[in-house]
């Protein structure tokens, strides 16, 4: 999403406004409109202002920054005090002081037309505060009651009572996300050995040249990484790593991770990383030259099969942006049970391309299920394009596994927070009933390509099917209505998805909830946790 | 793209975070009760005419097995201006050509829909104040308007039966009966000999007259504008009944049969754009769709029409003994209703799950226990028909020793 795209004050931070905001000296306070177009910041060093540029929006006091709050007591006919049954918060009700200010009367206006353009009752602003300590942490607000202020009638500044509330009466921050899915490591290598003396991998990795440049890759004990060639007017080189010896998948259908370990240099003649499965040995061992192979480049992913060093066949998508970060994490499934064409490149556990080759042109069968991974260094103009690190690469089979685990969640926040889970088919799976709880709530079967999302907050709506959500209203139904069939899936329920606040005066504390993936999951199947943490005081 | 596909195309390709977040917006999204009320006017074919937005009061009701109700009230205006703000509501003269014809009428909330016609307009002046207050009535009153005819393959005035009798499932029957009857009409067969004023009211029959007429094939004909839903007879699993009919309303004798039976009879109106009411349907034109949904809660081991029969038996047995533990027992819940697991018959709670705790969803509620202080016995009257007929031979001999003992 596209930043804001007018801010007060404009340009570029003043001088002492960065010493104020490095220092912390201020409370850094913004109001953000509710389509993220205007950004005010109204106190705190991003707040000081070019003297000759004074549009602004100044705020001069501030309060009710805490919502009230409410007990709900019972007291019996005869006795003494009462008893507390519980606490309920009110809405934030924010009074804010603020000086509109501009250099003269026409731009004043302005100014003070985009600070009620960004407020509405029926749309939610965002209030926010940085500090030092906590970050960043808003609250959607409305503009809740109209300004009491008189019209002052100077040219070049106008007081406003701006009454705004927030409706969920707490501030909220970032939230914390975790994801837990199957792990494909029947093997693994992450590098730890160097080679950088035999320009080679090692006897681990037989390896395949090709193209006319120089440059070589090898270990460093933490990663594999490609020597350029020096000079210039460098041609291309591609190196093709495997197959991993002694490492062969059960079945045709086989899962290859590859972690990197920096992001590629940015040039138009790009570098490229390479993963490789259903390879092919010949009879010394080595690549016999088939297998299908997944290529990410800046802008784009390709995965193409290949026999006998001869591509067979290949499919591109162009991904605007796609950059490989360090710690990114590609990987290529190929085969499902039942479907052993389909293909799929996934990006940090997210889809990012999916092929189902129809015919039956690429080779599969007990002779190719060996795995690797490579590089293509760019030719260019000063020395190759090279590509990004590799620190570990992992394959396995594609098969239905049991994997028992835990998932980390955190609540930066003051106030218990229900937690929120999202299910990504096919298979069964269960997720503990709370931290630290061995009480498993099961849920599914899923279907493949299903997206369930719980809500373990019992006042609000719980089980979702996302793979069917639609914006307008469902269609209109002769006779029942669909049955919340999710709910059928679900045995048991979930009563103690409280995930704890931070302790007073301790950090933020690591609580962990069991989560197990059961029958039917596969390479797709996927429990995506996240919290909002909320707070009664932003700063 | 729209923003749900933005999210969804999130929701599968970006990373944890990003996957996190468009979930939430995406369960927001669905969470979000549709209640916006959009009320639109049809022409007599149906045919939408335009939205009533600037009503005073709107109201509608859907009942069970009964014409659904509905009003809406309208500002009146001046009394003389015809345009500018004191004009009144532009709808007014439409609804108000309900003595003429049929004017349909839609309110929809999400995806239920309320669809009728205007009965009467009432013109008021009170107060100074002028409003237009047209009542609706839903579509299930046409069947108010369909008479059962002892036997529709012959003309009103040569009747050979004096009365038709229905016998079997409660679903099938209503469903047979009523099939029977449109079909009757729908053809068009005895149209030429018969009153149609008695079959239908004029607004209605003007709509059936111009389907009729513009419908050269016939089979189309026969889907409208009433369409039956269908259940097969060997599937239907509802209590049986048996029924003399003798020129009785449709309505009529659904509003008499469904009563203890939990069984739920619906007119819906299709337009185009709808999903199929079943598949096969293949509906084109705006249709009125009549659906007979079994809504009882016990269910049978069989799975179909010999759970009807059994489920009958046990019914009959604890009508008649009261709770006979652990033979026969009364559903929790269900007054009238009996279940044995002996014979097969279940019950299968209603899915409504209300937890108590705290951070509960609820507002307010009452859970009410009560003691039971004792049975009210009706004794006396006579066993149906059917469970003397032949092909019932087994609970027959059983139910005709259960009239004798009742006898004494």
């Amino acid at each position: 999403m596209a930043g804001p795209v007018i801010t007060y004050p404009a340009g570029p931070m003043v001088p002492h406004g960065i010493y104020h905001l490095l220092k912390g000296d201020r409370p850094e306070v913004s109001l953000q409109s509710f389509n993220d177009t205007i950004c005010f910041y109204l106190m705190g060093g991003r707040s000081e202002v070019d003297r000759t540029r004074p549009e602004s929006v100044q705020l001069v006091e501030l309060k009710g920054l805490i919502a009230p709050w409410e007990t709900i007591d019972q007291q019996g006919a005869n006795e003494d005090g009462v008893t507390f049954i519980d606490a309920l918060y009110g809405p934030i009700r924010v009074s804010a002081r603020v000086v509109v200010r501009g250099r003269d009367a026409k731009t004043t206006k302005r100014v003070q037309r985009h600070l009620f353009e960004s407020l509405d009752v029926k749309q939610q602003s965002e209030l926010g505060w940085i500090s030092h300590d906590l970050g960043y942490w808003w609250a959607p607000v409305r503009w809740w009651e109209a300004p009491p202020n008189n019209y002052s009638g100077k040219a070049n500044r106008q007081e406003w009572t701006l009454t705004l509330r927030a409706d969920t009466g707490f501030w909220q921050s970032y939230p914390d996300t975790d994801s837990f899915s199957l792990l494909y490591e029947d093997m693994v290598d992450t590098f730890h050995y160097v080679t950088r003396d035999t320009q080679n991998l090692g006897y681990q990795w037989p390896q395949y040249y090709s193209g006319t440049g120089g440059g070589y890759m090898y270990a460093d004990g933490n990663r594999a990484l490609w020597e350029d060639e020096g000079g210039l007017f460098t041609d291309s080189r591609t190196v093709v790593n495997g197959p991993y010896p002694d490492f062969e998948t059960v079945t045709d259908n086989q899962v290859v991770t590859m972690r990197l370990g920096s992001i590629p240099e940015w040039s138009t003649a790009s570098g490229a990383n390479d993963v490789w499965a259903r390879m092919g040995r010949d009879e010394s061992g080595d690549w016999d030259g088939t297998g299908i192979r997944l290529r990410a480049t800046l802008g784009s992913v390709e995965i193409s099969a290949w026999h006998n060093f001869t591509q067979l066949w290949t499919r591109e998508k162009k991904i605007p942006f796609l950059t490989p970060h360090k710690d990114d994490e590609y990987q290529l499934v190929a085969g499902y049970i039942g479907d052993p064409r389909l293909f799929k490149v996934l990006k940090n556990g997210g889809e990012l391309f999916a092929y189902k080759e129809t015919g039956t042109i690429s080779y599969l069968g007990a002779d190719y299920r060996g795995v690797g991974f490579g590089v293509r260094a760019g030719g260019a103009l000063i020395t190759q394009a090279t590509p990004s690190t590799v620190s570990k690469v992992s394959a396995g089979d594609n098969t239905e596994v049991t994997r028992y685990g835990f998932i980390n969640r955190r609540n930066a926040g003051d106030q218990d927070v229900y937690d929120e889970y999202t299910l990504y088919g096919p298979g069964t799976f269960g997720i503990g009933n709370g931290p630290g709880s061995t009480d498993m709530v099961e849920i599914g079967p899923l279907d493949a390509g299903q997206v369930v999302h719980i809500r373990t907050d019992p006042r609000k709506r719980g089980v979702f099917d996302l793979s069917k959500v639609s914006a307008a209203a469902t269609p209109y139904l002769f006779g029942a209505q669909p049955s919340d069939e999710l709910y059928r899936k679900i045995s048991g329920r979930f009563s103690q998805n409280q995930i704890p606040r931070k302790q007073p005066g301790e950090r933020v504390q690591t609580h962990q909830v069991a989560v197990s993936m059961g029958t039917g999951c596969n390479a797709d199947s996927k429990i995506v946790a996240a919290l909002v943490p909320l707070r009664r005081y932003p700063e | 793209m729209t923003e749900v596909a933005e999210l969804q195309q999130v929701l599968k390709s970006g990373d944890t975070y990003q996957q996190a977040q468009a979930a939430h917006q995406l369960a927001n999204i669905a969470a979000t009760d549709h209640t916006d009320i959009v009320v639109t006017r049809y022409n007599k074919y149906w045919e939408p005419c335009g939205e009533i937005g600037a009503y005073l009061e709107l109201s509608a009701a859907i009942f069970r097995n009964l014409a659904p109700s509905g009003e809406i009230i309208l500002n009146g205006g001046d009394g003389y201006s015809t345009d500018g703000p004191s004009a009144p509501d532009p709808h007014i003269p439409a609804l108000e050509n309900c003595r003429k014809e049929l004017v349909g009428i839609t309110i929809e909330v999400g995806s239920i829909r309320w669809a009728g016609f205007v009965d009467y307009t009432d013109y008021n002046f009170q107060g100074g104040k002028r409003t237009l207050n047209a009542k609706l009535v839903g579509l299930f009153d046409l069947l108010s308007y369909i008479f059962v005819w002892p036997d529709p393959g012959w003309p009103i005035q040569a009747q050979p039966f004096s009365h038709a009798v229905y016998v079997g499932p409660i679903v099938s029957v209503i469903e047979t009966m009523c099939a029977d009857q449109l079909r009757r009409i729908q053809s068009g067969i005895w149209g030429f000999l018969n009153n149609p004023a008695a079959i239908l009211n004029k607004q209605a029959r003007e709509f059936f007259g111009k389907l009729l007429r513009d419908n050269t094939n016939l089979f189309e004909a026969l889907k409208t504008p009433i369409y039956l839903v269908r259940h097969k007879l060997t599937e239907d699993t509802s209590m049986l009944v048996a029924r003399t009919v003798r020129m009785e309303s449709l309505a009529q004798v659904i509003g008499d049969m469904t009563k203890a039976y939990g069984v739920d009879v619906r007119m819906d109106l299709w337009l185009p754009g709808d999903p199929q009411p079943e598949d096969g349907a293949d509906l084109t034109q705006p249709t009125y769709v009549l659906t007979v949904t079994d809504r009882l809660t016990t269910e049978g081991k069989f799975g179909d029409i010999r759970d009807a029969i059994a489920k009958t038996v046990v019914d009959l047995q604890g009508s008649f003994f009261g709770e006979i533990l652990p033979l026969v027992e009364n559903a929790p819940g269900m007054d009238g209703v009996f279940i044995s697991e002996v014979a097969g018959v279940n019950f299968t709670p209603p899915l409504a799950v209300l937890v108590d705790g705290p951070d509960t969803a609820m507002s307010e509620f009452k859970i009410h226990n009560r003691h039971p202080r004792g049975h009210v016995m009706i004794l006396g009257g006579r066993s149906p028909k059917w469970v003397c007929a032949p092909w019932l031979n087994r609970c027959g001999a059983q139910a005709q020793g259960l009239k004798n003992e009742s006898m004494i």
